[in-house]
């Protein structure tokens, strides 16, 4: 028996019924899986019963009883439908006792409707209230027995999950509660001292509402994600559709009682509350629920705007810090980002008030970790992975000191280019679900900025470098030069221009390659001694200059020999010995005891350069007013004369050590000056092979005696020494001013055409067309020539010897081309 | 947080993931905490006088450097600096120094230096030893805040002492003694005392030294019955222990066979620390009624290694120190000439089924580099495919050969057996020692002796006389020996006296020189087959 108070009974049914209906819409909208799809049906039992009693209640149609039914079969479900969720919540299986259970519950529910448990109940007016009197059977204890023991299957369900599997008991703590408070209140509602109030919907609702936290609690949605302006049209619609036949009847009593027109009156009314009751909901989902999203989402909005406005790295992390300081206050906030050059991790200066900056290292395992997560990391977290086990101590320590709870990382793919560290909040809250999808969002756009930053960055500072040795091209030089001379004022600035001496034939011999790799380290070399101590660039080709503020020439010329004695140091370290000969000369001049401005500096050293390198290359000079004086222009004429005089004093040099060399360099080059004339190589190339024949064996001056005239065959050793005899002849004509053109077909007249010659193993048309010459002209002689360990070979056997190595020692073109004209006598055979 | 706090807090899943996560690592990821931590600790090392000693002035900065600049040490490169406890030499600030007996007490004992971190290592490992001793599969355990436990460890200074002092701050178990009684007890007392209350209130997890819980378990009756006047009257025993009491005795009568600790005790964790271990495991899994869990280390070396949930073969911890692993082949050549440095293999350079001694660098500010523990590990294989391990696991063996361990309390060295010869003044002209079992598969040293004819009282000179002699001189010598015995209730050494000249004479036939101390077992047989005699029990004199 339950007495009725019609104000409370119906308001606290209604007031559940609506919450229940009500959570139930949100959840239409949020991701679901096993447990919320129970976590729903539950609801609808909920409904069922709020529902049922309202409506039985408010005496609605069809009659009362029909709903008292509704509400006692909702209420039988709940238990068997709190099984599944506790099984589907706590993710164990158990088919078997489901299906059983739930075949029990079906039964129970259907004999429900025919009156077994509970007799019909009696509406009867007490004291001007409303009471329902109903008895229960004797086959009441079914549903009880069944509901009590699948209480116990719950509980049993729960405990093996928190026993056996180790959830945290406080996982369930809100369904613990929830369900107590809901039997709580069935238990009131039989007690007769409680039954002023509908204690059971009451308890209903707010188990309803335990669930609902405990779904929160693990994180399987969060409140705002899932609340929409879609949801709530589902809750209007609904509670209309429930309200309205109790409105339609409250118009009938009306009908009754005054005129017929009233019901147009009245169902404008309606119409009214229910499109009010709409706009209400909608407020109410958008300043509780939605408003704070929206907000949010209009400051990252905002923010994504500003941030993208700008191409300035630290503007963006300044924006990115007052905007996280004021969404998500924290006791401090560090940014770092990553320094190529020192292949870390730092704090910006000026971002952070740090008294010492942070530095972490690229290989520090929370860089790993930052790369391994999707979004930012929460300390703790870290600390309980097993990358944290390779931290350095020093590395925990400066994390633990600052107190770092949060990192966000602006990751780009896999690539962090840098991270916020978040200290505590307040009263060492945690980070929240909706704070870190913030922070998250934030960290997204900041990316995307910095990227576009640095992709700016690095555009302005390619345009600024040589892109071969990364140091300032000659425009930037020129502008920080006249920049340094302003600044400096009257304090001392020292230019050094740095010249590799014969880079050109440098590159001749050992290819364009091996060129571009040694200015590569000349320029690592000039950073290693300069440092930050001066402003280096690629001038020019294989020029270099160094801008040294507040430095005088003195200095200057001693760092200029540093210079000297590490490339000495590199070309020792080198492998080939061939590369001995590469030196550089280095012209210095002071501002402003010499020069009085940027152009007289490079005007100056320029002349200091050119005087070095007519008085023997590889020099260091500090430039002085007597250098102009001698720098006018050499006579051609008196040049080649010096040539010549040179190339003959040379060849007496060979003639008087060897006799036999000295004619046969003769031959040689007569030979090879007919066939590139043959070949119709051009005039001025025909004298440089001349001139190469020549020379070929000039190092053969420095072959002992023995070596050179032996009679017998040479040793491994002494033909060692003998090969030697090409790279003495380069350390000759290196040094010979204006000479070094011929070197290239001097170093190869021992290549051989399938590149299994010395000293470089050159093959093809790789080895320059005089050296091929030479070769020919060189084998050629040889063979017709008697020497002190052998006569001379017939003249068509030497030929048949040219034709047989043609392709694999000799070019084929040449060498045919040069037999041929010997056949013909157009090129003839010298005798001595 | 403590690890209470993250039982409660946290799913099995993610607390297997941070304290036995190690366990999932591949070779490469092992070695790259390896490295790092190596690195971070050669610098430390570089920085401070211990340092400098040890690295002689090198600066290591690849793993080729380290392996090729420091030399191999043994303690006494530290002695020095270890011994006066010189603080500001080593490279992290102690918080606990550690000691055991350096060869049976002929040096001073030996003290290890413990830092924070160390210490924060070590309590982790140990906490992750636990998990895995209650756990039958992967990511399956059970440890919980209030759990019983028996302990029956070496107390502090000794390394197994520091278990409950670590373990107590972190969760709340009801330790067996308690920490604070067992402060004013001695060990053996601890032990009669914590079985006293395991058997009035249960016990859920045993963490002991294996001589001591195999001890334990061959008298288990004998110490039921010991309990003293309340345990016979059943005064103080909670209501289910005394049912399961009654039960095991009902089952004992019926089956006619002895209790069984499995017949009382259902144990959900079993941890068993020492030498011996292998040797007792399955006999020990029959009475319990639940496989030990072996781990392994020392004093200088905290805890190295852990069983797995399958309890077949030792996972070394990545970042407790830097393992490197000397083949038995080269130990050996090293032993005999002490000049040849032996060559090192890495953990990932180990082969299945070779027997290796064990070199260690302790991280975190630890005081030894390239340091030669005396432990010898058989690798049992380089992955499991069973378990789903990457990682090589390894069996304990022995100490070094040269070097006889009994129980896990004493070591004997040759030098300590001449120096009790000596102080003792028995005329032993020759003699060599092996490691034993009884049948009761305890160790003892097995002392094969001669007597010297031409002292007047060779005549008197019995196997007994000689052992006798040999213990009470021991006994002065070493307290850890007294205590062994006293413990163990048997002398850990017996005596057999064979004929002078036999060694030699032997060496002499094969053209060898015979190891004193653990000559192999091919040696010692064929002395004993040359002198008549195929097996020498103890107390026998061979003529």
């Amino acid at each position: 028996m339950s007495s009725l108070n019609a104000a409370v009974f119906t308001t606290i049914p209604a007031i559940a019924l609506i919450f229940n209906i009500f959570l139930f819409s949100t959840l239409l909208t949020a991701k679901k899986d096993k447990a919320v799809y129970s976590f729903m049906t539950l609801l609808l039992a909920f409904i069922l019963w709020t529902g049922g009693s309202l409506f039985m209640r408010m005496g609605m149609r069809p009659d009362p009883i029909f709903w008292w039914k509704v509400s006692l079969a909702g209420l039988f479900l709940v238990p068997y439908l709190l099984y599944l969720l506790a099984c589907n919540f706590s993710e164990q299986k158990g088919y078997f006792l489901k299906i059983l259970l739930g075949l029990a519950t079906g039964v129970v529910v259907i004999l429900n409707f025919f009156n077994v448990f509970l007799t019909s109940p009696e509406f009867t007016l007490e004291s001007g209230h409303k009471v329902v009197h109903y008895s229960a059977t004797m086959w009441a204890l079914i549903p009880v027995v069944l509901d009590v023991f699948i209480l116990i299957m719950c509980w049993a369900v729960l405990f093996r999950s928190v026993k056996k599997y180790g959830v945290p008991i406080s996982y369930y703590t809100p369904l613990f509660i929830g369900v107590v408070i809901m039997f709580v209140g069935v238990f009131l509602d039989l007690v007769p001292m409680f039954n002023s109030m509908p204690f059971d919907t009451l308890g209903c609702a707010l188990n309803a509402i335990c669930i609902y936290y405990a779904f929160c609690k693990k994180r399987v949605y969060s409140l705002h994600q899932i609340t929409s302006r879609g949801a709530m049209y589902v809750v209007s619609i609904i509670i209309i559709g429930v309200t309205t036949p109790a409105y339609v009847r409250i118009i009938e009593r009306l009908n009754l009682t005054y005129t017929p027109h009233l019901v147009a009156v009245s169902i404008l009314i309606y119409a009214i509350i229910a499109i009010s009751l709409f706009i209400l909901l909608n407020k109410l989902n958008d300043g509780v629920f939605v408003k704070e999203q929206n907000r949010r989402t209009d400051t990252v909005k905002e923010f994504s705007d500003c941030v993208n406005s700008t191409l300035n790295e630290k503007d963006i992390l300044n924006r990115f810090l007052e905007i996280c300081r004021e969404e998500v206050p924290t006791d401090h906030l560090y940014v770092c980002m990553f320094n190529k050059d020192a292949d870390r991790y730092e704090s910006l200066p000026g971002i952070d008030s740090l008294e010492m900056p942070i530095m972490v290292q690229r290989a520090n395992p929370i860089i790993e970790y930052l790369q391994m997560k999707n979004g930012g990391i929460v300390y703790q977290d870290f600390k309980r992975h097993m990358l944290y086990r390779s931290m350095w101590e020093d590395e925990k320590e400066t994390l633990e000191f600052l107190k770092i709870a949060y990192i966000l990382p602006f990751k780009d793919e896999r690539n962090i280019l840098g991270f916020a560290l978040f200290t505590n909040k307040a009263g060492n809250k945690a980070f929240g679900y909706n704070e870190i999808n913030f922070l998250e969002s934030i960290a997204n756009v900041t990316t995307i900025a910095l990227k576009n930053a640095h992709l700016y960055s690095e555009l302005e500072r390619e345009a600024q470098l040589d892109t071969l040795t990364t140091l300032y091209n000659r425009r930037t030089f020129n502008r920080k030069m006249n920049e340094i001379i302003e600044e400096q004022g009257v304090r001392p600035v020292s230019l050094i221009l740095f010249n590799l001496d014969d880079f050109g034939l440098y590159n001749e011999l050992y290819g364009n390659e091996e060129g571009d790799i040694m200015l590569q380290k000349f320029a690592g070399i000039l950073n290693s001694v300069f440092g930050s101590g001066a402003v280096l660039s690629r001038y020019n080709g294989n020029e270099y200059m160094a801008l040294m503020p507040a430095t005088d020439a003195d200095t200057a010329m001693r760092y200029a020999e540093r210079v000297k004695e590490q490339l000495a140091c590199h070309i020792e370290s080198g492998r080939e010995n061939t590369k001995k000969f590469l030196t550089f000369s280095a012209a210095i001049c002071a501002y402003p005891a010499v020069a009085s401005n940027a152009n007289e500096l490079i005007t100056y050293v320029n002349l200091a350069m050119f005087h070095i390198k007519h008085s023997g290359k590889n020099q260091i000079m500090i430039y002085h007013a007597e250098l102009q004086k001698g720098s006018g222009e050499e006579d051609k004429a008196e040049n080649i004369y010096e040539l010549t005089s040179t190339i003959f004093a040379l060849t007496a040099a060979i003639d008087a050590k060897d006799h036999y060399t000295f004619n046969h360099s003769r031959c040689v080059s007569e030979y090879a000056t007919q066939l590139a004339t043959c070949a119709g190589l051009p005039a001025d190339y025909v004298e440089i092979i001349r001139q190469a024949g020549l020379l070929h064996d000039i190092g053969k001056i420095g072959i002992p005696d023995a070596i050179l005239t032996k009679q017998g065959k040479l040793t491994d050793d002494e033909f060692f020494i003998m090969r030697q005899h090409v790279e003495r002849s380069i350390e000759m004509i290196r040094h010979l001013p204006s000479l070094d053109y011929v070197i290239p077909a001097v170093v190869g007249h021992h290549e051989r055409f399938d590149g299994s010659g010395y000293p470089r193993g050159i093959s093809g048309e790789d080895i320059p067309i005089g050296a091929r010459c030479l070769a020919i002209a060189d084998s050629f002689d040889a063979m017709v020539s008697r020497r002190c360990y052998k006569d001379k070979m017939p003249l068509e056997r030497a030929l048949s010897e040219i034709l047989g190595n043609l392709g694999t020692q000799f070019d084929p073109e040449l060498g045919k081309l040069f037999v041929d004209k010997v056949r013909s006598g157009e090129i003839s055979v010298i005798d001595y | 947080m403590r690890f209470k706090e993250k039982l409660d807090q946290y799913t099995k899943a993610e607390i297997w993931e941070e304290y036995c996560g190690f366990l999932d690592l591949s070779m490469d990821d092992y070695m790259k905490i390896q490295f790092r931590l190596l690195k971070e600790q050669l610098s430390r090392f570089a920085s401070c006088s211990l340092g400098q000693h040890i690295m002689k002035g090198q600066n290591p900065v690849t793993i080729g450097d380290f392996l090729k600049m420091i030399p191999l040490t043994t303690y006494e490169d530290y002695q020095g600096f270890l011994l006066e406890k010189r603080e500001d030499t080593l490279c992290g600030k102690p918080v606990a120094w550690l000691k055991t007996t350096w060869e049976s007490g002929e040096r001073p004992d030996k003290v290890a230096p413990y830092t924070r971190e160390m210490l924060d290592t070590y309590t982790r490992n140990i906490q992750a030893a636990m998990i895995l001793s209650t756990s039958d599969k992967k990511g399956q355990f059970k440890v919980y805040s209030g759990a019983k436990v028996l302990y029956g460890l070496a107390p502090m200074p000794y390394a197994t002492g520091l278990f409950p002092m670590l373990i107590e701050p972190e969760i709340n178990l009801k330790f067996m003694p308690s920490v604070k009684e067992a402060a004013h007890l001695s060990f053996s007392q601890q032990n009669k005392e914590g079985f006293k209350q395991a058997l009035k209130s249960g016990i859920d997890q045993f963490f002991g030294m294996s001589s001591i819980v195999y001890r334990i378990t061959r008298q288990f009756e004998s110490l039921m019955s010991g309990g003293g006047a309340g345990m016979k009257k059943g005064l103080g025993i909670r209501p289910d222990m005394l049912c399961k009491i009654a039960k095991a005795k009902y089952l004992s009568k019926r089956d006619d066979r002895p209790i069984r600790p499995a017949d009382i005790f259902e144990l959900d964790g079993f941890v068993c620390v020492g030498t011996d271990t292998a040797l007792y495991k399955d006999e020990l899994e029959a009475a319990w009624g639940r496989r030990p869990l072996e781990i392994h280390g020392g004093t200088e070396t905290a805890c190295l290694a852990t069983e797995t949930w399958s309890k077949d073969g030792l996972v070394f911890f990545p970042d407790t120190a830097f393992y490197e692993f000397i083949p038995k082949a080269e130990m050996l050549k090293n032993e005999k000439d002490p000049s040849y440095v032996p060559r090192t293999y890495l953990m990932d350079e180990v082969s299945a089924n070779e027997e290796y001694e064990l070199v260690v660098t302790i991280f975190k500010g630890g005081a030894f580099m390239r340091y030669r523990p005396g432990d010898m590990y058989r690798c049992l294989r380089t992955s499991n495919e069973k378990d789903g391990l990457k990682l090589p696991q390894f069996e304990y063996v022995d100490r070094v050969p040269s070097v006889i361990d009994i129980a896990g309390f004493t070591r004997f060295t040759e030098r300590s057996i001449n120096r009790v010869l000596e102080i003792s003044g028995l005329p032993i002209s020759d003699w060599f020692a092996v490691k034993e079992y009884n049948e009761e598969k305890s160790s003892f040293m097995h002392l094969y002796m001669e007597v010297d004819s031409t002292s007047p009282r060779a005549d008197f000179l019995s196997a007994e006389v000689i052992r006798d002699h040999m213990s009470a001189y021991y006994s002065q010598y070493d307290h850890d020996y007294s205590d062994l015995k006293r413990m163990l209730g048997t002398d850990p050494a017996i005596v057999t006296v064979i004929p002078e000249g036999a060694i030699k004479r032997y060496e002499r036939s094969c053209g060898l020189e015979m190891r004193r101390m653990n000559p192999s077992h091919a040696d010692v047989l064929n002395l004993l087959n040359m002198l008549g005699s195929p097996f020498g029990r103890g107390g026998d004199i061979i003529e």
